[in-house]
């Protein structure tokens, strides 16, 4: 059977977008640490899985040997005894290059080299297991043929390997004379077909049997056995290669200790579950996750405080490079750590913005239609929730402004759908969301801009909204997303059982136990106002709503400067804490640490200073 | 001997065989040829009768310590080879 050349490169395709996933996909996992979430590390044993029986079917044999070695690492992680750390996953995705780079080179695939990322994987994969099992990785063990006079050699992990994932070991017997030539088949196809029933462990040719040039063998013979791993029973195997029933061995007695270990707690390998199909997953260990964040929280928050105070020592002209860099490097850390538990598709999320868009479309009985391009993208889910509202209502907008154009302006057939594409874009330092709506009509830049009515929404996630752009075939606006975590010098402060990072930059005094008198307050029309210096200054709220009495049980007074406006917050801290924060864009206040006292279930607000001005200017 | 290269320039199939081997027989048995390569070129498929036409060639070299080398290989035989194992009788090198 000639594999058309279509199918290689089909093929070809697929494996490159594949493997541009487990990319990332090995990387978050790295990010989760010991948390391993188990149906990431399935979905990329999976995908890699197919991928080498892929390469197996048509005959690349470079490309599914290292996809083997990759999987069988995977397969350890899937199992809960490897860890995948940055060295492991270094070397993944040191093998997933070199796989990539046998895909872009597949005709000469086979002529490449991979020793060098065979040699680490195997030694990755010996180095992991348990010493009693390590001699499995170089354990060679003879299965003896049916005839008894040879014997495949293999390695005892390849059999253990098929055994953990629930298989059958076989020996089938062919006479390549007989049951290949004699109906019209070749060697490759029915290599092809084997193989789509089990996994080819090894096979041997018996050709002293086929004799020499010089013997005249009116008839030769043409022994061929294939050790294969596979979840059939030996009768639906017999069914499916259309065999005879003295053609299919299962193999027992050479691996009987394999296959009854005598201690199966001390053997993971023997615990008969499958790697992908596995539903149970692991207790989770939520204690082992607290422990392991606090602890490299704990570790990167002195590392941030050594190296903000070392910058800090320095004039503006002569901070130093590293120093900066250290402080990069760190945030970096930290955010990490902060959104490895909550980095989800952008398009899972974004789903329920086209199930908005599409009720809208329905109800409104409006032609419209959202397309999103945000495939392979991750970010903060808690993001993300915040995005969908503000998103929706853009949306919608644009498609109603552009629903309600006048109709002498347009050039084009109503019966049209209204096409809006929201594309995503990961930058260095913000994912850039633009949306686009195909239009033929002329749509001044008032009308576009009115629709946005979100901004002040988006504006308190950090995010910029920049000005639409049009031209005579479409609308077009951008937003950006930061995903840099920033850092706030500043009072770790209570109100209400919230936490709160109030800007130094922003605090002009901070007042403890004062303003219990009642003199020093005044309601004036909505507004609650706090005597201060012989001036009464308005009173934020920025937890809940509050009337006087509320204001004036509260430990402490913060009286804040933005600009020339002064206002005051009230707070229920008992005694001032100055912290560095590192803060995410969503809402300014996802995580902050505060020193070397860091409990990871508080979340920390960092309310916009600017905005709380504004409210009461 | 010496090293002779045979081209055999079709499919290795029964039909072909018989004269194959014969080609092969004259070299390796009567001239006493010891290193012999096979240049695959143009070669598509090699069936089972075919495949028996290689190893015959390799037990016949290497009772007279000699030496088979495939070259030029499609890709589909040089898969077809390595999966058998052949590899590890005979060298075989893949187009290319």
């Amino acid at each position: 059977m000639q594999i058309d050349s279509d199918i290689i490169g089909l093929y070809a395709g697929e494996t490159r977008l594949s493997l541009v996933e487990i990319e990332k996909d090995l990387i978050a996992l790295e990010n989760m640490g010991a948390n391993v979430d188990l149906s990431l590390a399935e979905h990329i044993y999976y995908t890699i899985h197919v991928i080498k029986n892929g390469a197996g079917l048509i005959g690349l044999l470079k490309i599914k040997e290292l996809s083997q070695k990759i999987e069988n690492v995977l397969g350890l992680i899937c199992t809960d005894k490897l860890i995948p750390n940055p060295e492991i996953i270094n070397i993944l995705l040191l093998s997933i290059d070199r796989l990539m780079e046998l895909v872009r080179q597949i005709d000469t695939s086979d002529e490449m080299d991979i020793d060098e990322h065979s040699v680490l994987l195997t030694g990755l994969t010996s180095a992991v297991l348990p010493d009693d099992q390590k001699k499995s990785i170089t354990k060679v063990r003879d299965i003896p043929l049916p005839c008894g006079n040879h014997a495949f050699q293999v390695a005892e992990f390849n059999l253990l390997r098929g055994l953990d994932q629930g298989k059958h070991i076989y020996i089938l017997v062919y006479d390549l004379i007989r049951d290949v030539q004699d109906k019209k088949e070749t060697p490759l196809n029915l290599i092809r077909v084997v193989q789509q029933h089990g996994e080819m462990i090894d096979s041997l040719l018996d050709i002293q049997t086929v004799g020499t040039l010089e013997e005249d063998k009116s008839e030769i013979d043409m022994p061929y056995f294939i050790l294969l791993a596979s979840a059939l029973t030996q009768e639906q195997l017999i069914s499916k290669l259309e065999l005879k029933p003295h053609q299919v061995h299962q193999v027992n007695n050479a691996i009987a200790d394999l296959i009854h270990p005598q201690n199966k707690n001390e053997d993971y390998f023997h615990e008969k579950r499958p790697l992908v199909h596995q539903t149970k997953k692991r207790p989770f260990r939520k204690s082992e996750k607290k422990a392991h964040h606090q602890e490299t929280l704990n570790a990167l928050s002195n590392e941030l405080s050594f190296a903000l105070a070392q910058v800090n020592k320095e004039q503006p002209d002569t901070m130093t490079t590293i120093g900066l860099k250290r402080i990069h490097f760190v945030k970096k850390q930290i955010q990490h750590l902060v959104e490895l538990e909550n980095q989800k598709p952008l398009s899972d999320v974004l789903g329920k913005l086209n199930r908005s868009i599409r009720d809208y479309a329905f109800t409104s009985a409006i032609n419209a239609k959202l397309h999103l391009q945000c495939d392979s993208i991750n970010m903060d889910s808690r993001i993300l929730k915040r995005l969908i509202e503000p998103l929706s209502d853009i949306v919608i907008k644009m498609i109603s402004a552009i629903h309600h154009q006048p109709l002498d302006k347009a050039n084009a057939n109503m019966e049209c759908p209204i096409e809006i594409t929201l594309c995503a874009i990961k930058q260095e330092t913000d994912t850039l969301l633009k949306i686009t709506a195909s239009s033929s009509f002329s749509i001044s830049q008032d009308t576009l801009l009115k629709p946005i009515s979100s901004g002040k929404k988006l504006e308190t996630l950090f995010i910029t909204l920049s000005r639409p752009e049009t031209n005579e075939k479409s609308i077009s606006l951008e937003m950006s997303i930061p995903q840099d975590l920033f850092i706030v010098h500043g009072y770790h402060v209570q109100v209400d059982k919230h936490h709160y990072v109030i800007p130094k930059l922003n605090v002009h005094d901070y007042l403890l136990k004062a303003g219990s008198e009642s003199e020093m307050w005044r309601q004036f029309q909505s507004s609650v106002m706090f005597q201060y210096n012989n001036q009464w200054l308005p009173v934020v709220d920025i937890s809940g709503k509050h009337d006087l009495s509320d204001y004036q049980d509260k430990k402490g007074i913060i009286v804040c400067r933005v600009g020339d406006q002064f206002f005051v917050i009230c707070i229920d801290s008992t005694e001032q804490t100055l912290i560095d924060a590192v803060c995410q864009a969503p809402g300014k206040h996802l995580k902050a640490i505060v020193g070397n006292c860091i409990d990871e279930d508080i979340v920390m607000f960092v309310p916009d200073m600017g905005q709380l001005a504004a409210q009461v200017a | 001997m010496s090293k002779k290269v045979i081209t055999p320039g079709k499919d290795i199939v029964a039909s072909m065989v018989p004269e194959f081997k014969k080609e092969l027989q004259d070299l390796v048995v009567k001239e006493g040829v010891t290193e012999l390569e096979i240049d695959l070129t143009g070669v598509e498929m090699v069936d089972s009768v075919g495949l028996g036409a290689f190893i015959a060639t390799h037990n016949t070299l290497s009772q007279k310590d000699g030496k088979l080398t495939v070259v030029k290989a499609s890709s589909d035989i040089y898969s077809l080879f390595k999966t058998m194992r052949l590899d590890q009788h005979f060298e075989i090198q893949q187009e290319g």
